[in-house]
């Protein structure tokens, strides 16, 4: 018959083997991730007595998809607006943990006597702590409510950054074969400029496409549309020499500030978690238990570092960007494990070929013993503090104790002269990377023919082309110098200050004048003039032609207002998600204050109450500014307003109080699938027979729905069904009277027909 | 940098190309189908302007998973109890077309002078229609709430079930590359016994599988569960030499009667829609429009033949099952197009190489053409039946008219003799079925043991293996049915009856004879008794001898058997599992007339938030409320001043066509997915309280602020420090800075209004 693939019967396989162990480690209560490296352990070359994947390409292309999946999701989940709001204190601790922990792996793997580059690459992948599997570990403990699990989530989302970084910059040295200072910067720089790029015109063109497109998008063309464009951006990174992790991830985090963005994430996850588990079974495949056995030793010593120096290490950045030792010391038991990304960076090393073998069966069972220590890690966090508290003297403890920040007061945001030039800088080499990006473009389009005849013109053509679209930009980074009110006062008191933005503005300006006489030079150049007879150095040339473009561009001004309309368009996408709340808290409260919408569950014991009768300001300290419920928002509700299931209410309190809040809100299932609490009602009937009580009552007088809470359904009829009879129908001689009861009820009501007879 | 796999810009490609088109189909309202499918076209190799797919290996594996997942989500729609309810009516209706339009088809190819398996496979691609483009249209153009409605979505059920088994039979065909009746058959039997194997085998496993896992499933556990046995499935179908499409299609079936179907649908349906979209761009690359151009006018008269032939066959279908003129056109007239079946058909032709190249473009366009017209169509049902009213004699009519069948009374059931040996051959089939597929399991266990085991002992412990395993049910085949009481009351009815029943018992004992002594048969073969030194003629006895032993024995241990009954109810219950779901079940006598049906009440409707009695539930729809489910808890029989909050799971009561009624006013589904929200009118303000305002010394709550301005006060800032959702009690001070979120105007006025209180700009 039709031969199948190979692919599906490993599918079966996989997917099969992974289900049940799954299944296993829930029971167990262990992380699913552990489930799916078992199955893939078990399904892999070095297991004899089970089955083996026999389509290695496409298992492999499929687990490669897992990946970008996985980051796909962790894109969009990422807010660059949230890492912006946390920074602070989460970079602190994040770096401290990141280059201390590449340190000591770097170190740890020249003891041990490995070659430079498994050295690195040990130290890179020690780094990096397990998103799914500190997240999961949180759900399994009900820990969500708890501070410091806030400051936990956001030193996984720098991390999660950082690992994007740190992939590339292995991969470029993975090429290079060798720590070039230099090389590694070039990679940086153009890391960052394409990231800038990807990121301004895929915030700027996107949410544009999606909002002409909402009103015909169903879930399947969204579904089709958003894996479309995750892939492309992979083709795009690729194409740019980045890794196809890069694009996912960007891609996700660019579609995460648009509107779409929850229900994107709703119809991919069952994707993600697809691939991805053909992703982690195929990580499990590549696990050698004879390497495990020669390398006990290395593993060992491996887990007991990150066990102990990760946790260590996160515990004193935390300590360092202020926080207690209670919660520093708590958060720090989190981060004793690897994962995902560990496997990512391994897979990585694997492909370029640069790492050993024998590392990446190392790294999976460190991951996975310490994945399994993670829950005790965790709880452990506790016994740990008093301990650490009765053990050490006083004079420390209190130096670390409570410095818990007063709510600090900021009213006011003075503008200084710093924060002028700052933006100043910014907004320079935002517009110089959008350029440069468009510039690079053209080039690259138009390539000069031979025909000497026709070519001056298409240059000339070209030329027009490029100035006219660049034009905007050319003229922001020349001459939009928007300044504010409060900067002008200053510049006019100041007269050091006014010097300060007259060079930024001529800054600005050569800037500007170098990038286009680049362009000028590029269409025009020698053979160009040449062929016109002009006797001229091209550069010279190029300069001067520039600058009268420059000039008229300044007197065009007033006309490139347009260019606003593009700005404000961008700013608009950019702050589309935040615009779904009723406003936007300022930044002076937001050290204090933070807007959080919640849907409201239909298990939470809030569900069906008036505002009033809730202890959302009594308990919480929040209020509730909104709720939004199907198509209406209602504002500013009263107190006697009912709180309806699923109502999306948006709250303003503290960050604290309302994370306390919101599992109280958002009450979610443990179990996906319950089976249903046994109804103890049935259908019965009772035949009327002569002389019963109820011939000649109508069904309003009898006492069916009161004295026995039944509720009768039909009533047979000389073979007719009157079906949900009217209240004042009359009961006959001969009618069958069917009813739905509970049992006890039926039976009181049956023994009471009979008594009445 | 590192290799990209190619597929990876083809996807990428794909998708891409098909969420722009069918964008902008759903501009231009076409369906969605159209869009992939032009997309396909787009990127396909026959096209210049674009660029081209590079590994057309994995892209078609991709189209062939695609396929799969469709399937299991049909599967996972489709009922066996739903079929049986809708029966009679649809399934005449569904016969009737079938068999005409494959003889139409196949006339029609020979008349084209195409092959004969062209031919063949022509009626079987016009034969079916397409469940997605009339599911799209009836939502285009609303009529769900129309009375044939229900009908047609009956019928559409029908034939995906025809589907499937055309898709068998033709990959037989196509095997032995002729028609051959007798291959047929058989293999329609394997095909038969396959199906009641793994039904009643996955219905056993699965459900009590899922029931232990239950607790432990999560979203991501579930997604992966359900995919894997898809393709597990899927492979033991292409096992036993059957297309991988009804593999998923018997997952699908039988993972629909656990609990977790919903759950599994809602997760595998944005896997399918992905896949699927691959399936049909793919179906849209192999378009080639060279030979549209070479056979328009084929394209032309298959079109024509369809639009003419499909509704007509289908009206005269509906006629002869009963229905009315009008409603038999309305119904008939949907189903002038074909679609996804025709398109997987096709594909199954061509990877079996039995049909021409040309085939394959000519049903794609036919497909899509008659998709644009089926609106059409079906809007000039009315009309036409207003026509051939005006046209036709009032004879004719008269008796095509309405034959509404009246509420049907059926109280009561009896036991006669047909059913009771209907029920009798229904039982001996599924046993038989069951016995042979625990036998095979049987043998195939002992193989193992074989290599093991020496010669006399391996045998041995096979034939004992064999016979333990398969005996609970060789139990049930031959004695389970003489404890029953209805039987014992037939057989005092009439002699006849007793003898016939008598007969019965012994066919069912003689075949539990046989089968027992064909297994130990198939283990004590003359090289065992060889090795025991037993001579020719004498062996066969004894195993005759073991067999009536074995039989006896079993008979004699009939107490013993009992857990069969465990298992039987296992089943039963894993059969009736979903339908457990509801409070209780209707009684057979009511099920004609009265129903139970469970509807989540959408945030948008009309009934969110209302008192039961303030609902016209009863008035307008005959129907009384049941129970309520709101999360963990359920209402039964909830009184009058009962409130519907948004998202409970509400059981009604009442007709069908009453239920269907209300189904679109409870659930109502937003056209748009996601909304853009009306500018909130809200925004958060601050004002300084001076010292010569009137609030100075005033306490919030006698302030007025949230009485008579719909102001919010959320902070105080006070000597530096904020005081965050102050209490009600706190008394305004001077140069407090007060944070309140109200609306614009009433803002703008708190904060003019009072010359004392004057807007805080400048710092």
């Amino acid at each position: 018959m039709e031969s199948i693939p190979e692919l599906f019967s490993d599918l079966a396989l996989i997917l099969v083997t992974a289900g049940v162990t799954t299944v296993l480690f829930k029971w167990l209560k262990q992380p699913l991730v552990l489930g799916y490296i078992i199955a893939g352990l078990l399904i892999g070359p070095y297991f004899p007595w089970f089955p083996i994947v026999r389509d290695h390409e496409s298992v492999e292309i499929w687990s490669e998809i897992g990946m970008v999946f996985l980051l796909f999701a962790i894109g969009l989940e990422f807010s660059f607006k949230k890492l912006k709001k946390q920074a602070g204190t989460v970079g602190i601790t994040a770096l401290t943990e990141l280059v201390s922990m590449c340190f000591i792996g770097y170190l740890l793997g020249k003891v041990m006597g490995w070659s430079q580059m498994d050295s690195i690459f040990l130290g890179a992948m020690l780094s990096m702590s397990s998103t799914t599997i500190i997240a999961k570990a949180f759900e399994d403990l009900k820990m969500k409510g708890e501070k410091f699990t806030g400051s936990v989530i956001g030193v996984l989302v720098v991390e999660d950054l950082a690992a994007i970084l740190m992939m590339v910059i292995l991969s470029t040295m993975s090429v290079s074969a060798a720590l070039d200072g230099k090389e590694l910067m070039m990679s940086v720089l153009k890391l960052v400029f394409f990231l800038l790029v990807w990121y301004v015109g895929g915030v700027f063109l996107i949410p544009t496409i999606l909002k002409w497109a909402r009103k015909f998008m169903s879930e399947e063309t969204l579904t089709v549309f958003s894996v479309g464009l995750c892939f492309f951006m992979v083709w795009l990174a690729n194409k740019a020499g980045f890794s196809s992790a890069l694009g996912a991830f960007i891609m996700g985090s660019i579609l995460a500030e648009t509107l779409e963005a929850e229900m994107i994430h709703k119809l991919t996850t069952p994707i993600k978690n697809l691939f991805g588990a053909v992703f982690f079974v195929s990580v499990g495949m590549m696990v050698n238990p004879q390497v495990l056995v020669d390398f006990w030793w290395q593993i060992l010593v491996i887990t007991i570092v990150v066990v102990v120096l990760k946790s260590l290490s996160s515990g004193v950045g935390m300590l360092l960007s202020g926080d207690n030792l209670h919660n520093s010391v708590r958060a720090g038991m989190c981060f004793g494990q690897i994962g995902e990304f560990s496997f990512i960076i391994a897979t990585v090393g694997m492909s370029f070929g640069v790492i050993d073998d024998f590392l990446y069966p190392i790294i999976v069972s460190v991951s996975i013993i310490t994945t399994f220590l993670t829950p005790y890690m965790i709880k452990a966090g506790e016994p740990m503090f008093h301990w650490i508290e009765r053990k050490v003297p006083e004079s420390w403890t209190s130096f670390f104790a409570n410095k818990e920040k007063s709510i600090k007061e900021k009213s006011g945001n003075t503008v200084t002269m710093r924060t002028f030039v700052l933006n100043q800088l910014k907004t320079a080499i935002l517009y110089a990377a959008i350029l440069l990006a468009l510039t690079l473009v053209f080039f690259s389009v138009y390539t000069p023919i031979e025909n000497h005849q026709i070519r001056p013109y298409l240059d000339i053509i070209a030329l027009a082309i490029s100035l006219l679209i660049t034009s905007p930009f050319l003229w922001a980074l020349g001459f939009k110098h928007d300044l504010d009110a409060e900067t002008e006062k200053m510049v006019k008191t100041n007269k050091a200050n006014r010097r300060m933005v007259w060079i930024l503005y001529a800054v600005r300006f050569v800037a500007t004048w170098f990038i286009t006489s680049y362009i000028f030079r590029h269409f025009l150049d020698d053979d160009f003039w040449r062929t016109i007879n002009v006797q001229m150095d091209d550069v010279i040339m190029a300069i001067v032609a520039s600058l009268t473009f420059l000039l008229l561009l300044r007197g065009l001004s007033p006309a490139m207002k347009w260019y606003e309309r593009i700005e404000s368009r961008f700013l608009e996408n950019m702050n589309k998600r935040e615009s779904m709340n009723s406003f936007i808290v300022p930044e002076v409260l937001q050290e204090n204050f933070a807007l959080a919408k919640m849907p409201l569950s239909p298990q939470s014991h809030y569900a069906g109450l008036r505002i009033r009768d809730c202890d959302f300001r009594n308990s919480y300290n929040a209020s509730v500014v909104s709720v939004d419920r199907a198509d209406e928002i209602i504002d500013l509700p009263k107190k006697d307003l009912m709180l309806f299931p699923s109502d999306e209410i948006t709250f303003i309190g503290t960050e604290e109080q309302l994370a306390r809040l919101k599992p109280l809100v958002e009450v979610e299932d443990d179990v996906l699938i319950k089976e249903r609490p046994h109804s103890n009602v049935d259908i019965h009937k009772i035949v009327l027979d002569e002389g019963n009580r109820l011939v000649g009552v109508t069904l309003r007088e009898s006492d069916f729905r009161n004295a026995y809470t039944a509720m009768v359904i039909a009533i047979e009829r000389d073979d007719n069904f009157m079906l949900n009879p009217d209240a004042s129908t009359l009961f006959q001689k001969g009618d069958t009277i069917w009813y739905v009861a509970s049992e006890e009820k039926a039976q009181e009501l049956v023994r009471c027909m009979m008594a009445k007879q | 940098m590192e290799n990209l796999p190619a597929l990876f810009s083809d996807l990428a490609l794909i998708l891409v190309t098909a969420g722009l088109t069918t964008v902008i189909f759903k501009w231009l309202k076409q369906p969605v189908v159209l869009g992939y499918i032009i997309a396909g076209f787009l990127i396909g190799p026959n096209f210049d302007w674009f660029p081209v797919i590079k590994d057309h290996t994995s892209v078609e594996t991709w189209s062939e998973i695609g396929m799969v997942f469709m399937l299991f989500g049909i599967g996972l729609e489709f009922s066996f109890k739903k079929l049986k309810k809708v029966g009679g009516t649809v399934g005449i209706t569904a016969l009737t077309e079938l068999v005409t339009m494959c003889v139409v088809g196949f006339l029609l190819g020979k008349a084209l002078g195409w092959t004969q398996m062209d031919c063949i496979f022509l009626g079987a691609m016009l034969s079916i229609s397409s469940t997605t483009i009339i599911a799209k249209a009836f939502d285009d153009m609303k009529l769900h709430r129309e009375k044939f409605s229900g009908n047609v979505i009956g019928e559409l059920v029908v034939e995906d079930l025809e589907a499937v088994l055309l898709m068998v039979i033709l990959s037989t065909l196509a095997v032995s590359k002729s028609f051959d009746g007798m291959q047929l058959v058989s293999s329609m039997l394997k095909l038969g016994f396959f199906l009641l194997v793994w039904f009643v085998g996955g219905i056993f496993l699965v459900p009590t599988v899922l029931r232990w896992a239950r607790k432990f499933m999560s979203e991501e556990t579930l997604t992966v569960f359900s995919v894997g046995l898809c393709f597990m499935m899927v492979v033991l179908a292409n096992l036993a030499g059957f297309s991988s499409a009804l593999g998923a299609f018997i997952m699908g079936s039988i993972l629909a009667e656990t609990l977790e179907a919903e759950a599994i649908h809602k997760l595998t349906t944005p896997i399918k829609n992905l896949f699927g979209a691959i399936f049909f761009v793919s179906v849209g690359m192999m378009v080639d429009p060279q030979i549209l151009v070479n056979y328009w006018w084929q394209i032309l008269i298959v079109t024509l033949v369809l639009l003419i032939f499909k509704p007509l066959s289908n009206v005269i279908g509906r006629l002869i099952a009963g229905l009315g003129l009008k409603q038999a056109m309305q119904g008939g007239f949907c189903f002038s197009q074909i679609g996804e079946f025709s398109f997987i058909i096709a594909t199954l032709g061509l990877n079996y190489g039995v049909i021409d190249e040309f085939l394959y473009p000519i049903i794609v366009s036919v497909s899509i053409i008659t998709t644009f017209i089926t609106p059409y169509a079906i809007k000039s049902a009315v009309p036409s039946y207003q026509w051939v009213t005006k046209h036709f004699p009032e004879g004719w009519l008269n008796r095509l008219e309405n034959s509404d069948s009246g509420i049907k009374v059926k109280s009561g059931k009896k036991v006669n003799m047909g059913s009771f040996l209907a029920r009798q051959f229904k039982n001996i089939v599924i046993y038989l079925a069951i016995i042979i597929a625990v036998i095979l399991i049987g043998f195939f266990a002992s193989s193992f043991i074989m290599k093991y085991v020496p010669r006399p002992w391996s045998s041995a412990i096979g034939t004992a293996l064999s016979l333990v395993l398969v005996s609970p049910f060789l139990w049930a085949m031959g004695f389970k049915h003489t404890l029953a009481d209805t039987t014992h009351k037939l057989m005092e009815v009439s002699k006849f009856n007793k003898s016939l029943i008598r007969f019965v018992f012994v066919l069912r004992f003689v075949i539990v004879a046989v089968i027992s002594y064909s297994v130990i048969q198939h283990f004590l073969n003359n090289l065992f008794w060889e090795r025991l030194n037993v001579g020719s003629p004498w062996y066969h006895w004894i195993n005759i001898g073991f067999a009536l032993v074995f039989t006896v024995l079993l008979r004699v241990l009939s107490p013993a058997m009992k857990f069969y009954k465990h298992i039987e109810d296992r089943f039963l219950d894993n059969l009736n599992k979903r339908q457990s779901m509801q409070v209780f079940t209707i009684p057979e006598i009511l099920q004609e007339n009265c129903h139970l049906q469970k509807m989540t009440l959408s945030p948008d409707s009309d009934y969110s938030g209302k008192l039961i009695k303030d609902t016209d539930f009863r008035d307008n729809y005959n129907v009384s409320v049941v129970s309520v489910e709101r999360g963990k808890q359920l209402f039964e029989l909830p009184k009058s001043d009962f409130q519907l909050f948004p998202y409970d799971k509400i059981t009604f009561v009442g007709h069908e066509d009453h239920l269907r009624l209300l189904l679109s006013k409870v659930e109502v589904f937003d056209e748009q997915l996601i909304q853009e929200h009306e500018d909130s009118e809200v925004d958060l303000y601050k004002v300084e309280v001076r010292p010569q305002s009137p609030y100075v010394g005033v306490a919030l709550m006698d302030s007025g602020l949230a009485e008579k301005l719909d102001a919010m006060v959320i902070a105080i800032e006070r000597d530096g420090h904020f005081i965050l959702n102050p209490s009600a009690r706190i008394t305004f001070q001077p140069a407090d800075l007060v944070w309140f979120v109200a609306q614009k105007d009433k803002a703008e006025f708190l904060m003019n209004y009072n010359p004392d209180t004057i807007p805080n700009t400048q710092p």
